[in-house]
């Protein structure tokens, strides 16, 4: 019993170290575009939408589980094995790709930030700034356990959708019926809003963050399991507080007679529009959700994105090096957050439209990100011995098949926005 | 293809690869040298064999598609645009083991390159090789604009490799004598012992 109990302890010290990628890049994932998106599906279309996100979760997992195992067994970062697996070109234009989402999203992020401080009465030009220069200052200045620890601490900040949540007394019979029992229309504005949530739910972004964080902490075969584990934590979590978000305002706006059609858009629309209906509290924690939210995919989506480049191209990266050691990382990293700040900062931009042209892009990449994931992660040269099983790989086709026929969908409605 | 002219390997990949008798065989996989990196001129060519019966002096139970074997680069009897002939007939192609060597689309293109100390330059964004008669010689890895956001020890580096290696001007190419090893994911550079 005393060998078993001294076990238990050593794989949670284990678990407790390796803990981290799978369950930040899960949080980060609900950022300000998720909140929005999670809010008008839920405004929407009520609890009806809610079982999407079972199917999307569980791919989401498939997918992050082959990133922790590509980056584990390989050491390297996806941008990387990308690079190495097929041509300098590919990798070029992928790259391009991923960068203009990327920083669309952080754009976007910024947006977040600024929206929930002037909830608060904050003005933008002091909030953004502000905000952009603490992202950046800490991941400057922290090593990666450091940053890692706020970004974890920070993460918690999710809890207020759950109160939220709860706020707004949704009907919980009709919750877990939308959860469990699959129902659709037949309407163009409905699948884009599916695919809305998918595109969301699974960004490209969040293979290269996790795989590289994951290479980042140095993590070897022995932490598989951990990291699955971690993975799956966060996808829950995930799946919590996007559930949440959806209920919340589905509570509030959809199965509220007394609220009519309210036409939320955004996020910030989302937690104003509480205050009348679900009260004060549940638009100020949806509020304050919204900002950290914000902030925090602010600083990831532009690390993210240097990790990204800077494994593409070979050049000296990680924040354990110092600014003179990996120029091209900090300078990336700070193009993003100057950047993304500054353009929020431009009177009259259309943000919105922005954040869509983001999710679309977002949206045609994921399977192009995934066909490459599946052809690296069952090559035997780099995989060995973990590469994929013959039915688990099968069902990876499946679903990269799903998403192809869904980008069309959303490419072709995003053009001929009928019934949106 | 003609004699000198700098050429690269990427441009070689897939090109078709013909028997004595004008047999279209396959395609270039790879390209291979010495693994103790003794020599820069090619020494075997990977071969990707649209199917054979027979690897080496061994017959097989039944035919197998899509086979990469390594021959040694004596078996090429010509190169042009059109293809690389071999002078021997498919399928008594003469094999030889790929264990140690050097293989430069497998362990040198787009992989990364490393400074002595272990940091991080960029990777290799292709590699040059030169004609000479029916041989092929490796001359330099390619920078590409990489060099443009190069860091300043980076810099530093390149000009005493080029002090080193006189001769050698063209600043997006590292020259194929400052390679001092492949390791298994990194292609290491320095200036080497004096």
């Amino acid at each position: 019993m005393a060998r078993k109990r001294r076990f238990s302890r050593k794989n949670l010290i284990i678990f407790l170290s390796v803990l981290g990628p799978g369950i930040i890049v899960s949080m980060v994932d609900n950022d300000a575009g998720g909140i929005a998106t999670y809010s008008v599906a839920g405004a929407r279309y009520g609890y009806s939408i809610l079982w999407v996100m079972i199917p999307t979760v569980l791919l989401l997992y498939m997918v992050q589980e082959m990133n922790a195992r590509m980056g584990i067994v390989t050491g390297k970062g996806l941008a990387a094995l990308i690079r190495e697996r097929f041509s300098l070109r590919l990798t070029a234009l992928i790259m391009l790709a991923v960068m203009v989402a990327n920083f669309t999203n952080a754009i976007s992020n910024f947006a977040g930030v600024a929206a929930s401080a002037q909830i608060f009465g904050i003005p933008r030009w002091v909030a953004v700034p502000l905000a952009g220069f603490g992202v950046w200052y800490i991941v400057l200045k922290g090593s990666y356990r450091i940053v890692e620890k706020i970004f974890l601490l920070v993460g918690g900040i999710y809890i207020c959708y759950i109160i939220s949540a709860f706020i707004a007394k949704p009907d919980w019979g009709a919750v877990s019926k939308g959860l469990f029992v699959p129902s659709g229309q037949l309407n163009v504005s409905y699948i884009v809003m599916v695919v809305t949530v998918i595109g969301t739910t699974i960004a490209p972004w969040m293979q290269f963050y996790q795989q590289a964080s994951i290479v980042d902490k140095g993590l070897d075969t022995e932490s598989l399991a951990f990291e699955r584990l971690d993975t799956a934590v966060g996808n829950t979590f995930l799946f919590v507080a996007a559930g949440a978000i959806i209920v919340c305002c589905a509570a509030a706006f959809f199965n509220n007679p007394a609220v009519g059609m309210t036409r939320i858009e955004t996020a910030e629309e989302a937690a104003m529009a509480l205050a009348p209906i679900a009260g004060v509290y549940a638009s100020t924690l949806f509020a304050v959700g919204l900002l950290f939210a914000s902030l925090f995919a602010a600083s990831i989506l532009p690390l993210s994105s240097a990790y990204m480049v800077c494994e593409a191209f070979g050049w000296e990266m990680g924040i354990d090096r110092s600014f003179s050691e990996a120029k091209n990382f900090y300078l990336a990293y700070t193009i993003f957050i100057v950047g993304g700040a500054l353009i929020v900062l431009i009177p009259g931009l259309p943000l919105i439209t922005m954040m869509l042209i983001s999710q679309t892009i977002n949206g045609i990449l994921l399977p192009v990100i995934v066909t490459c994931m599946l052809l690296i992660v069952r090559d035997r040269d780099i995989m060995g011995n973990y590469t994929n099983s013959d039915v688990y790989h099968a069902v990876a086709w499946v679903a990269v098949a799903i998403l192809y026929i869904l980008d069309i969908m959303l490419v072709v409605t995003t053009i001929f926005p009928v019934g949106r | 293809m003609e004699e000198g002219e700098l050429i690269k390997i990427s441009d070689l990949i897939k090109v078709k690869v013909y028997d004595r008798e004008g047999l279209h065989i396959g395609h270039v996989q790879d390209l291979a040298l010495e693994g103790d990196l003794s020599t820069p001129y090619l020494a075997y060519l990977g071969l990707h064999l649209h199917w054979t019966d027979r690897v080496g002096e061994f017959e097989l139970v039944r035919p197998v598609e899509d086979i990469v074997l390594l021959t040694p680069w004596s078996q090429v009897q010509d190169i042009d645009e059109d293809g690389i002939r071999l002078n021997c007939v498919h399928p008594d192609i003469p094999i030889v083991t790929a264990k140690g060597k050097c293989l430069m689309r497998r362990d040198v293109l787009n992989k990364q390159m490393l400074d002595a100390a272990g940091n991080r330059i960029q990777r290799v964004d292709d590699v040059f090789i030169e004609r000479e008669g029916k041989t092929l010689k490796v001359i330099g890895l390619e920078m590409g604009l990489g060099w443009l956001a190069s860091s300043s020890s980076l810099q530093n580096l390149m000009e005493k490799l080029k002090k080193k290696f006189g001769g050698w001007q063209d600043k997006e190419m590292i020259p194929w004598e400052a390679v001092l090893r492949i390791d298994d994911d990194a292609v290491v550079i320095g200036e080497g012992p004096e």
